[in-house]
């Protein structure tokens, strides 16, 4: 599916440009992306599952490692725990 | 809101460019950075929706020429943000001082401004933009076009 593989990218390139000082509103999607992906995880062919995965534990590890520099930072990354941690748990296992 | 648009419009209104790399030099000005203005151009290419610097220039000021519509989100803080936004398909986002955020088109994997900063406890103001504030950005749409 073409939608899926877009969702892909966004996350990878989200993560790969994971800056809360230069990209914070794109980092705000994140949630979404991993929502979306997690609602049509059986529609995922093994490749796609398996990058997934991946990135849920790098999302993690960055997470884990980020220090928030404000107030803004700080709720932002609160919601992206809030809202990933299942995934991200999921991830961490499953990767 | 007035405000941040008058800071905007104060930062553009010297624009002067002879060439294109002229023109991207001054535009990547009105980032926080030029490191922020490359990281950006970088990321917009992956994902294939800019073919280089001074397409994002032209859609950056297209989008602000044409906006019609836009979004303050209102913090307690010092975080302010205003979105443009033209046709509904590319949104350019400054901060309180009329610095370039983020520029980037509309797509499915992108939450909405308003949704994303009411999240975050933005007080969130909607209105129409004034014909003044596009007649800025259409002269300098003119100027680009020339070049």
């Amino acid at each position: 599916m073409k939608n899926l593989e877009k969702f892909l990218k966004a996350y990878r390139l989200n993560l790969e440009n994971f800056d809360l000082d230069m990209f914070l509103d794109d980092v705000l999607d994140i949630p979404h992306q991993v929502a979306f992906l997690e609602a049509n995880i059986e529609a995922l062919n093994q490749e796609q599952r398996e990058e997934f995965f991946a990135l849920n534990k790098k999302l993690a590890e960055l997470l884990r490692s980020t220090d928030p520099k404000n107030e803004m930072q700080k709720k932002a990354l609160k919601l992206l725990l809030d809202v990933c941690s299942h995934e991200v748990k999921e991830g961490h296992i499953a990767a | 809101m007035k405000h941040i648009e008058q800071k905007i419009l104060s930062r553009v209104t010297s624009f002067e460019a002879n060439t294109k790399e002229e023109a991207v030099a001054y535009f990547a000005k009105l980032w926080h950075s030029r490191i922020a203005f490359e990281k950006h151009v970088k990321k917009r290419l992956d994902e294939g929706v800019i073919s280089d610097e001074y397409d994002y220039l032209q859609k950056t000021i297209e989008c602000l020429a044409k906006a019609d519509e836009y979004i303050l989100a209102a913090y307690e803080k010092s975080w302010d943000r205003l979105r443009y936004a033209s046709n509904g398909d590319w949104f350019v986002i400054f901060n309180e001082d009329g610095i370039i955020l983020t520029s980037h088109k509309k797509d499915e994997t992108k939450v909405p401004f308003e949704q994303k900063h009411a999240q975050l406890g933005a007080k969130l103001q909607k209105g129409k933009v004034d014909e003044k504030f596009r007649e800025v950005f259409k002269s300098i749409q003119a100027k680009l076009g020339k070049l």
